[in-house]
């Protein structure tokens, strides 16, 4: 039975118990009203047993007509009420035959009082009417003393029976409340004890399974309120053991990844530092290998400076004794002397560049652009070329090495469209990558083939001969050097004889450079 | 049955004997022997049958009984005598009781034909009392009928060898006399002008000697009435056999039976009463009637039945 079906009854059994006091009520209100109305009967009958005396001794005393009629009319009335009165209980119905018995003699005893002071009496003698009288009045309060008693006697009886008839309803109820209350007590008890013990099972369970034990399940639960808790119990539980397989299985996947994670930070820790190591390594290199070229460079001027000048002191002073032959090779020799001192003079200048310290800030390409092609045009005033230069052209730089970069890229321009007559250079800003800057230089020149792209950067790599482009193939090299040290690119698009474009993108904030508040 | 006072201790038993007459209003001491009452309350009762209540009553006085069964005329009459009785409790009360039986042969048809008549009755019973009061009522002076005293077993003869033309007396032997007489029988009575009050009587000295055992004697009594008011057809059945009158006799005299246990008042009005008419009849000597308030014993009834005390003490 579920718990609320049983509280339901639990709550019924109170109402029972009203009803069956109201019933209880009821039935003593029925009760006392049959017993008021037997006591009613019990008070008439005495009342006109005691109506019936008086009236026979005032009829003894004066045997007129007034006692007389008094004494019938209540013996009528004493009929009546005996006549009409009926009782269950046999004593009290006893004494009602008792009474109903003697009421006739009350009456022919009367009569034959009467009898005696009627007119016949005259007839009888004096001492025999008088020892008549006598008898008869002495029989006649015999049994009126007779009918008080037996009156009495159901009054008391009847009233007893009130008595008693109270008490066992009151004894009635009382044991019906009782009974009640107990059923009551029993039903609450039963209760109480079914939902502490499906408690303590329940609490059991819940310490087991909170504690761990996933695999404990609640048993014995009546099929009550109760009895679905711990079956959710129990699934939840089982729910939990599910999970906490998957968990585990979780818990070893994170373990095996957080170990394959620390294996990778740690080689990841031993590649930086080995790449640490490297580029420690590489950079003493470069340093040693700047510093050789530096130092092989700064020291083959002196060497070379000697052979062009014992060459030229060699024309000079011997011009004379040599054929035109020897004067040419004298020549050639001083020509490439001096190309190779112009070689180690662009080496000393790009080993320089690679190695000052970048200063950077807002840098105006478009006014660089215009004083190179300033300075160029005025060098080679015989080379007409349309110089397009857009204004407003900034980038942030080193402006020192900036203005190596734009010089070496007008010169490279002019160098190249210098065959062309309709020699054209432009210089624009160019659309770059996100966070960048940039501009191009594009010439009309002979351009080259975009085979050879990858060897446009090179030191001392040419596409061209230098007799017919002069040059020592250092220029590109150098403005890459400057690029890459910003953090940029340069790049080229060219087609032989349709002219070449050359890129130039600048981070607009340049990587570690201490200044780049004031480039931006 | 086990007998226990009212304290637990099982009960003595004591044996009494008690002088009764084959009467209907002996009802309850039958029913009393019958249904182990008597047993109950550690009495061993024998019943000494007497042929009146005049007999009993001079067998007490003569302590061949220890108690006695009587109308209260033989009783006042025994009083009168100086015998040394009380009254312990009046067991019933029954109507027509004592009835006058005629002979119609002898010119009998109503009460004013009995003067000079001989009517038989057992001097100093019921039957003589009621014959008295009878003749009275009709209007007949009793000093006019020729009354012939006889013994109890005497009056059925006596009427039938017609020794006497009437007879007082009482059942069973009018029940006998009508039968005997059939059709020549006339039945003579006056309803409701004489009940008789059947009593239980006990000597002076047992009261003193023994109250204990009245008491017990009379709370048997007082249970067997209590059963005949219950139960009256199985006390009407127990009477029939005890009485000797047949049942369907029985059953049509219960009506003018009535069962009580009680000292009332009204016993004191007829003892009063009778006790002047035998001072009229037969005088003693003694100057008036003698206080009957010394002649009831009200010592059983208190301690057995205290509401049935209608006696004004």
């Amino acid at each position: 039975m579920r718990i609320a079906t049983r509280l339901r009854l639990a709550a019924f059994v109170p109402a029972l118990m009203a009803v069956l006091m109201g019933v209880g009520l009821f039935i003593s209100y029925r009760e006392a009203t049959v017993f008021q109305g037997r006591q009613a009967v019990a008070t008439q009958i005495t009342g006109a047993v005691a109506d019936l005396r008086d009236s026979s001794v005032a009829y003894h005393a004066n045997p007129e007509d007034r006692p007389r009629e008094q004494y019938l009319i209540v013996i009528d009335r004493l009929t009546r009420i005996v006549e009409d009165a009926s009782f269950d209980d046999a004593a009290q119905a006893a004494h009602l035959k008792n009474i109903r018995m003697v009421v006739p003699d009350l009456r022919s005893l009367f009569a034959q009082l009467v009898a005696l002071n009627g007119p016949n009496a005259g007839q009888m003698d004096a001492a025999l009417r008088q020892e008549a009288e006598e008898r008869l009045t002495a029989q006649l309060f015999v049994r009126s003393r007779s009918v008080r008693t037996e009156a009495t006697a159901l009054a008391d009886l009847i009233s007893q029976d009130t008595v008693n008839g109270q008490r066992d309803i009151l004894v009635l109820t009382s044991v019906a409340v009782l009974l009640v209350a107990a059923a009551t007590s029993f039903v609450l008890i039963a209760i109480v004890r079914r939902v502490s013990t499906s408690l303590f099972a329940l609490h059991s369970g819940a310490e087991a399974i909170g504690t761990g034990n996933l695999a404990y399940r609640i048993n014995g639960l009546p099929g009550d309120e109760l009895g679905d808790l711990g079956e959710s119990l129990n699934r939840m539980a089982g729910q939990l053991e599910s999970l906490t397989v998957s968990k585990g299985a979780l818990e070893d996947e994170v373990l095996s990844r957080r170990a394959a994670e620390d294996e990778v930070r740690r080689l990841n820790a031993g590649l930086e530092e080995r790449v640490m190591q490297r580029t420690e390594q590489l950079e003493a290199a470069n340093r040693e290998l700047e510093a050789f070229a530096y130092s092989v460079s700064h020291d083959l001027r002196a060497p070379l400076r000697g052979i062009d000048g014992f060459g030229h002191a060699l024309l000079e002073d011997y011009g004379d004794s040599l054929d035109d032959e020897g004067k040419d090779f004298l020549r050639r020799i001083r020509n490439a002397t001096q190309h190779m001192g112009r070689l180690i003079d662009d080496m000393l200048k790009l080993s320089r560049l690679t190695r000052a310290e970048m200063r950077c800030t807002s840098v105006d390409i478009s006014g660089l652009a215009t004083r190179s092609a300033a300075v160029l045009a005025e060098a080679q005033p015989d080379h007409h070329v349309d110089t397009r230069i857009e204004p407003g052209i900034t980038v942030v730089g080193d402006p020192d090495l900036m203005v190596v970069v734009v010089e070496n890229l007008l010169d490279n321009a002019w160098k190249f469209s210098g065959h062309n007559d309709d020699a054209m250079i432009e210089v624009r800003s160019a659309a770059v990558g996100s966070g960048e800057r940039g501009f191009l230089v594009r010439d009309n020149g002979v351009g080259f083939d975009m085979a050879y792209a990858d060897k446009l950067f090179g030191a001392f790599q040419r596409l061209h001969r230098s007799e017919e482009f002069p040059g020592t193939g250092v220029g590109l090299a150098t403005v890459q050097r400057i690029v890459n040290r910003h953090g940029g690119r340069v790049w080229a698009e060219a087609a032989v004889d349709e002219g070449a474009t050359f890129y130039v993108a600048l981070p607009e904030r340049v990587p570690g450079d201490e200044n780049e508040e004031d480039a931006s | 049955m086990a007998c226990t006072a009212s304290n637990g201790s099982p009960l003595a038993t004591k044996k009494v004997t008690i002088a009764t007459t084959q009467l209907t209003g002996s009802a309850a001491i039958y029913v009393a022997r019958q249904k182990g009452f008597f047993a109950e309350e550690g009495i061993d009762a024998t019943l000494a049958v007497y042929a009146s209540g005049g007999l009993a009553v001079a067998a007490l006085a003569d302590r061949k009984a220890d108690m006695a069964t009587a109308a209260e005329t033989p009783i006042v009459r025994a009083i009168l005598s100086g015998k040394p009785l009380v009254v312990v409790a009046t067991i019933s009360e029954v109507e027509h009781s004592n009835v006058l039986v005629a002979r119609k042969a002898a010119g009998i048809a109503a009460a004013s034909d009995l003067v000079g008549k001989r009517v038989g009755v057992v001097r100093g019973t019921a039957a003589d009392f009621f014959l008295h009061i009878y003749l009275l009522a009709s209007g007949v002076d009793p000093k006019t009928v020729l009354i012939t005293a006889l013994k109890p077993d005497e009056a059925v003869d006596a009427i039938t060898s017609q020794r006497v033309d009437a007879v007082a007396m009482w059942d069973p032997y009018v029940t006998t006399m009508v039968n005997r007489l059939g059709s020549d029988a006339l039945v003579l009575d006056e309803p409701g002008l004489y009940t008789m009050s059947w009593n239980v009587v006990a000597s002076r000295d047992l009261t003193k000697s023994d109250p204990e055992l009245i008491a017990r004697v009379t709370r048997a009594i007082a249970k067997g009435t209590d059963y005949t008011v219950q139960h009256p057809d199985e006390a009407q059945a127990i009477t029939s056999k005890a009485t000797g009158i047949d049942l369907a006799t029985t059953r049509a005299k219960w009506a003018d039976y009535r069962s009580v246990v009680a000292l009332d008042q009204s016993l004191l009005l007829s003892m009063e009463d009778e006790a002047r008419w035998m001072q009229s009849v037969e005088p003693t000597g003694q100057p008036g009637i003698p206080n009957f308030l010394d002649y009831v014993y009200t010592g059983a009834l208190k301690t057995v039945r205290p509401t049935a005390l209608g006696i004004i003490e």
